[in-house]
């Protein structure tokens, strides 16, 4: 009797826990239709890359180019431009791409933006303003890659149709990718960098350039890569130095390399020394840069010391040289190495004649003399014009690839 | 009834996810720029010196809950009052960090979702693990901090293959001089994680008896301390100081810029999941040392706090302020002048009375051979 109370209590208990169950499974239905902020992915317009242009004094044009998703996916492609540039006008970032919804059917979304291209009117005009709503918003990302159009719209820039990668977002991308790592005469600039070298004193931050050479006419059109030879194709060139958000100044091949040299932003580079008579060359390639900058104080003024070591490579021979004989391998070291230095020289002119701190001088002093620091920071960009600069190269050739010396062109020995 | 009883390995886990949360993504001692991790080792050190002060009067008392030490000492009028304010401040603690999470998800990840229905979820995942007892807290909390600590590894990893490491944001050190390390040690980042331990008074009588609860304490407050450290020394030097000090959760910004060359990017959710697994820990703690104290003080059975109380802290914390920046000013006047009352100062009195106690009592027996 007792054993038949106890299971008439579990068989209530039982039936108390499904009707509870039932309960809370009611209450949790309505989480299943989703949150509020809930967009799904056929609802959004992936942006891959902004351009920003200068619309009269103060305004802001801006293309948004998007990813048409259909056409990249393949099964309901109608054959038609893998993206799509859309256009808005307005005096801020945020109002145009907010405006900009009133021309794209779908969420405009920039988490996926991978390039922000300035136009150079603007970059002349400064790119400050725009800066901190990419900063702040949620979406867009730190790691963005940053870029001026040489002479040119963004817009024009951005609607050019390219070959390999089927979005030109990523072609671009993979341009500035594959130069910063095989010819080191530009390198990628990230949201933050710019950001971070704005608040440097004397300072601003450097961008990579980028342009399309070429039949600008065409370059918007399908059949611009349904040709061999494109009409026009977008190019990476060069680094433009900014004081403050302007831009003042453009940097090229050997200056950026320079640049690259001096900021540590060398994978692999090129140079050529002169031999024979002939005008001749040997190419080097650049396995290893590695740079330290040092200051000093001398007579009470800031000098700097920049300590270049790298390592190289011969990859071409175009005179007849004995490369197997180790004398010959140190003073070509010692070619290069003064080659390198007038490159880093170069640079270091130019850029002090454009009074922007982008070889981050000022903070090699504020991290050893941060007293000197205190007292010249205010007025760094004339400090630094002014200040000398010394730079030392340590330069090793490691080898000369697949070959010793070079084949005899039948000259007489 | 079982005596519900912690091992110290769960214990600890459960400090250092109390320890970690919420600091983890507002990282106290933030106003000092990039000496904030100085300014965190410092005040590590500080803390484990404060928690041996809670665990020597755990010690004096290895069987009660401080709400009832308080009464043992203070007398009963006295200490109820004192045993109350506890439970007050517990609940604030709790409704805070709740608070700290919903803004966290509301305002920057569902930004159109009420803030309430956020609350609301998570307090109910809270109820829920305190309706099954601090055991299974302790067991999922050493599961979870384990994971957590793989993951952070894992993005750490992540980090130097990014090639974003630039250690020159750290240097020149403490360049501004020692003095504004100093007060952010004082205003922010000796209460932030290391006062608020003193909720673990509640706590420490459920640790086994055979472990020691200073070493047990001590040793959580120092690894967290040194984790709190690394991470953020590491914001610094992914971030720059500039940015580090401008941005609304350093931690997240530091993830979102992983990227290993197109093959790994976007790993944001790690840290949102990080951030979100130890609040919950934390206002879990705050709000199981609420439910006790008010067990005790109230002598109304543990189970039936549990939804009021869940109710109080939702409620206060969706009613707390209008917006972030009020929120944070309010807790930067919390930090300076209430959590010092209550994780300083009333542990010491207790201390003190605890130790004149003694004293006397020896006096008395002295006297009476």
């Amino acid at each position: 009797m007792h054993l038949e109370k106890g299971s008439e209590r579990s068989a209530v208990t039982f039936k108390w826990r499904i009707w509870v169950l039932s309960l809370v499974g009611l209450l949790v239905m309505p989480l299943l239709s989703g949150c509020w902020d809930s967009v799904e992915l056929n609802q959004r317009a992936v942006v891959a890359a902004i351009g920003i242009d200068a619309d009269g004094e103060s305004d802001y044009e801006v293309s948004l180019q998007i990813i048409v998703a259909d056409e990249i996916a393949g099964a309901k492609a109608r054959g038609n431009t893998p993206v799509v540039l859309y256009q808005q006008k307005g005096s801020n970032l945020f109002q145009v791409i907010r405006k900009a919804s009133q021309k794209i059917p779908r969420v405009v979304s920039l988490a996926h933006a991978r390039i922000v291209v300035f136009g150079e009117k603007l970059a002349r005009r400064g790119i400050g303003d725009t800066l901190d709503y990419l900063e702040r918003a949620a979406e867009p990302r730190l790691t963005m890659k940053m870029l001026v159009a040489r002479g040119e719209t963004a817009k024009n820039v951005l609607a050019s149709m390219t070959a390999i990668g089927r979005i030109p977002a990523n072609d671009i991308s993979g341009k500035l990718e594959a130069s910063q790592r095989m010819y080191a005469g530009d390198y990628a600039v990230s949201l933050d960098d710019v950001i971070r070298s704005m608040s440097n004193k004397g300072s601003g931050p450097v961008l990579t350039g980028v342009e399309v050479e070429g039949n600008l006419e065409q370059a918007h059109l399908k059949a611009n890569v349904d040709s061999i030879l494109p009409e026009a194709i977008v190019s990476i060139k060069g680094m433009g130095v900014f004081q403050k958000d302007r831009l003042i100044q453009w940097l090229d091949d050997d200056q950026a390399l320079g640049l690259s040299m001096v900021n540590n932003k060398v994978k692999s580079a090129e140079t050529a020394l002169s031999c024979g008579k002939k005008g001749e060359i040997i190419g080097i390639e650049t396995l290893y840069s590695k740079t330290h900058v040092h200051s000093l104080i001398e007579q009470g003024k800031p000098v700097f010391v920049i300590n270049l070591e790298q390592t190289g490579t011969i990859q071409e021979a175009e005179c007849s040289i004995d490369l197997k004989s180790p004398e010959v391998m140190y003073s070509l070291q010692k070619q290069w190495g003064e080659e390198t230095k007038k490159v880093i020289t170069s640079t270091v002119k130019e850029v002090q004649r454009s009074r922007s701190d982008v070889l981050g001088l000022g903070h090699a002093l504020e991290k050893s003399h941060p007293e000197q620091w205190k007292k010249l920071s205010p007025e760094w960009n004339r400090y630094f014009a002014e200040s000398t600069v010394r730079v030392q190269v340590t330069s090793v050739l490691k080898h000369t690839q697949s070959r010793t010396n070079p084949y005899s062109k039948g000259e007489s020995n | 009834m079982k005596k519900i009883q912690i091992d110290a390995k769960e214990m600890i886990s459960l400090m250092m996810l109390f320890e970690l949360g919420t600091s983890m993504m507002s990282i106290p001692g933030r106003d000092a720029g990039k000496d904030a991790w100085i300014a965190i080792l410092i005040a590590t050190g500080l803390g484990a010196l404060l928690f041996l002060c809670y665990g020597s009067l755990h010690r004096h008392f290895p069987d009660l809950l401080m709400t009832q030490y308080c009464k043992v000492l203070l007398g009963k009028t006295a200490g109820s009052v004192l045993a109350f304010l506890y439970i007050v401040f517990f609940l604030y603690g709790g409704a805070r960090d709740l608070r700290d999470t919903g803004i966290l998800i509301a305002d920057r990840t569902l930004q159109h979702t009420p803030l309430t229905i956020v609350c609301v979820l998570m307090i109910g995942l809270v109820m829920y693990v305190m309706h099954l007892g601090i055991e299974v807290a302790g067991r999922t909390g050493l599961m979870l901090l384990f994971l957590l600590l793989l993951l952070g590894c894992a993005t750490n990893i992540m980090i130097l293959l990014s090639g974003i490491v630039h250690m020159s944001n750290i240097f020149p050190i403490a360049q501004h001089g020692w003095q504004p390390i100093w007060e952010v040690v004082y205003s922010q980042a000796l209460m932030l994680p290391y006062g608020e331990m003193v909720t673990f008074a509640m706590i420490l009588p459920t640790l086994k008896k055979s472990y020691r609860a200073n070493g047990v304490g001590i040793t959580a407050v120092l690894l967290g301390g040194a984790i709190l450290s690394f991470v953020t020394l590491s914001n610094v030097v992914v971030l720059g100081e500039d940015v580090f000090k401008r941005a609304t959760y350093p931690l997240l910004s530091m993830i979102s810029k992983v990227e290993i060359s197109d093959f790994v990017d976007r790993v944001d959710v790690i840290g949102v999941m990080t951030v979100i697994i130890f609040d919950f820990f934390k206002i879990f703690i705050f709000y199981y040392a609420a439910v006790k104290a008010a067990e005790d003080v109230l002598r109304v059975s543990y189970h039936k706090l549990i939804l009021p109380f869940g109710l109080i802290m939702l409620v206060s914390c969706v009613l707390m302020t209008q917006g972030y920046q009020e929120h944070l000013a309010t807790g930067e006047f919390v930090l300076k002048w209430m959590f010092p009352v209550f994780a300083v100062f009333f542990p010491f009195l207790l201390l003190m009375v605890s130790w004149l106690k003694k004293i006397r009592n020896k006096k008395r027996k002295g006297y009476a051979s």
